[in-house]
């Protein structure tokens, strides 16, 4: 599932036609399909923070599913203008703290530092001091939903990108429906290059619960059987086969729990033999 | 020497280090990486719920300065090679190498590489003054505890620096071990008495198996003779031995393959040991690398340790120890369990 986060209606306006995205019978103001819930957050990391928190809580997030929080931000250093960036460090301007995304390298996608703080950014009265020459970009949000959605996915599973609108020079930002369609782009084009990232391997358990009632196993003695017939497939040893052996040397069924314990460390002996 | 520059596209640098030479020399390495500056390499290498098997493809480097403690104590499942005084530092942390069974998985949950910029001599001073603190008793360290730094050699130039400081701390006996087979590094050293150069030998199967990313065997042994010809102390470390279908005449295969290669009396000693791993980390590797036959072996836990059944684990060491004490004195052959 994509999960995306704007703070404003307009940035998402061209993502909700494309994918023909519906309102979603919730509080929050929630678009979606069979495989995207985007969410329009409102401005400012408080909002940005409590809407993705709950919409990744409430739909059972799993790390097969991707974040990525798109919008308009002001450049502050090395931006160009209506370029859109992937962010590879976030800074929480209100903690002090840094955030870093795990990206997939990706040629010519520019990348860029973001500072997110609680206050529009003003050119003329916010003092930053810079240590890189990498581009660096201001927003209201980027930090707070990386930070929630760090809560449930990995860090290769979230993505910012900011597409820079203004040098933080004038109070009033005036919203190119431009913007919509590049940031809609870049959405769609980075989602799919998150997916092809396969999720974690799921553990494959044995089914060993007729073997189990032959040893009369107790719990902790079935968990080591599963694991040693787990270990015997991952190393392609035929474990049925010894088994097999085992019920034809009246072996198996045991005659208790104990004379089971022993046949099973036997048989882990014997897959490896 | 060139490295391969397909990991690294973005490094990140603590900023007390970032106009460092040796930082800049690195960076030299890779003109197109994306250069991130951070307060320190924790807030990177240590974040929550990074995976491994993801990061693996696309490494990360991270440059740092230790600072504090360079040297620690050794852990009582790792060979001491008979020194009452063992300790290890680490130059860097994590391996290009991706060995299924390495306990830096199990340690970290990272892919990424610390390098730490840091010159040898501080590393050495540091055990000098160990040696001082027991009335100049011999010091052993091991450099390659959480790395293999033969690999990172052609961006730091670590390993030369320490071969030519090494003689200075008379002491300390140096020892790095690796899997990567580069003559090349080997030649670049300067010869002294007291850097072991340790090389990790295991039957190709098992390299093919569980060691990926590493030189095959007869690479390695030829950069045996390497370190052979150029007049340095060489150890072959049998460790971790790891049981496998059709082991036992894979490591028989690889003692013969290695008796036709490398003269065994030339070598200063060999160390055996099988696959041991903190309980706690073995967990967390389980369930990180669900799908490794190494991870998910039934192991028994043994004060705190996942070990082979005795039997098992007998028949691994004591079996090999026989076999390779047919051709080299006992003496020479330094078993985990009789360390212990």
């Amino acid at each position: 599932m994509r999960y995306i986060f704007t703070a404003l209606r307009n940035e998402a306006a061209d993502l909700i036609r494309e994918l023909h995205l519906k309102p979603a019978d919730t509080s929050l103001q929630c678009y979606e399909n069979e495989n995207t819930v985007l969410t329009v957050t409102g401005t400012g990391p408080l909002s940005a923070a409590s809407a993705c928190a709950a919409v990744l809580f409430s739909h059972h997030v799993t790390d097969r599913d991707i974040v990525i929080n798109a919008g308009i931000a002001a450049a502050i250093q090395n931006g160009r203008e209506n370029e859109l960036y992937v962010i590879h460090k976030i800074h929480d301007a209100s903690s002090d703290r840094d955030y870093y995304p795990d990206l997939i390298p990706a040629p010519g996608v520019p990348e860029a530092e973001l500072i997110t703080g609680a206050k529009p950014y003003r050119a003329s009265n916010t003092a930053l001091s810079f240590k890189s020459d990498a581009a660096v970009l201001y927003d209201m949000e980027g930090a707070a939903v990386f930070h929630a959605a760090s809560m449930f996915l990995p860090p290769h599973r979230i993505r910012l990108l900011k597409l820079v609108s203004d040098f933080g020079e004038t109070g009033q930002i005036q919203f190119d429906p431009a913007w919509s369609s590049m940031i809609k782009n870049a959405v769609l084009q980075e989602a799919e290059r998150m997916e092809t990232v396969p999720p974690h391997p799921e553990k494959q358990v044995p089914d060993c619960a007729a073997l189990a009632q032959e040893l009369h196993a107790t719990v902790a003695m079935k968990r080591r059987l599963e694991q040693a017939l787990r270990y015997a497939e991952l190393a392609g040893i035929d474990w049925n086969e010894i088994v097999r052996q085992y019920r034809e040397d009246g072996l198996l069924p045991s005659a208790d729990k104990e004379a089971g314990k022993q046949i099973l460390e036997r048989l882990i002996y014997d897959i490896q033999d | 020497m060139t490295f391969r520059t397909e990991h690294f596209s973005h490094i990140y640098i603590e900023e007390e280090i970032r106009n460092k030479p040796m930082t800049a020399q690195i960076l030299d390495h890779f003109p197109r990486a994306e250069i991130i500056l951070i307060r320190q390499y924790h807030d990177v290498f240590s974040r929550s719920k990074q995976d491994y098997s993801v990061q693996k493809h696309s490494r990360n480097l991270i440059l740092a300065r230790q600072h504090g403690t360079l040297l620690y104590e050794g852990a009582p499942v790792c060979h001491s090679f008979g020194h009452e005084h063992f300790y290890y530092t680490s130059p860097a942390l994590n391996c290009l190498a991706d060995c299924e069974y390495c306990w830096l998985k199990g340690m970290y949950s990272t892919a990424n590489t610390v390098i730490f910029i840091n010159d040898p001599d501080e590393y050495l001073n540091a055990a000098v003054r160990i040696s001082e603190r027991f009335n100049e008793a011999p010091v052993f360290v091991s450099f390659s505890y959480e790395t293999d730094l033969f690999p990172l050699e052609p961006l730091t130039g670590f390993l030369k620096h320490l071969s030519l400081v090494l003689p200075f701390g008379e002491t300390v006996t140096a020892e790095v071990r690796t899997k990567c087979a580069s003559p090349e590094i080997i030649r670049s050293l300067s010869r002294c008495d007291n850097l072991v150069l340790a090389f990790t030998v295991s039957p190709q199967e098992m390299i093919d198996r569980y060691e990926h990313g590493t030189s095959p065997l007869a690479q390695r042994l030829n950069a045996v003779n390497t370190a052979l010809e150029c007049g340095f102390p060489v150890r072959l470390c049998f460790d971790p031995m790891i049981l496998f279908p059709g082991w036992r005449d894979a490591y028989a295969g690889m003692l013969e393959k290695i008796r036709e290669t490398v003269d065994l009396f030339a070598v200063t000693d060999f160390s055996i040991g099988s696959y041991r791993q903190s309980d706690q980390y073995q967990k967390r590797m389980r369930s990180r690398f669900p799908d490794s036959a190494v991870i998910q072996y039934p192991y028994e836990v043994h004060n705190g340790y996942c070990m082979y059944p005795d039997r098992l684990r007998d028949e691994l060491e004591n079996g090999f120890r026989d076999m390779l004490a047919q051709y080299v004195d006992p003496k020479r052959i330094f078993l985990l369990k009789e360390e212990q």
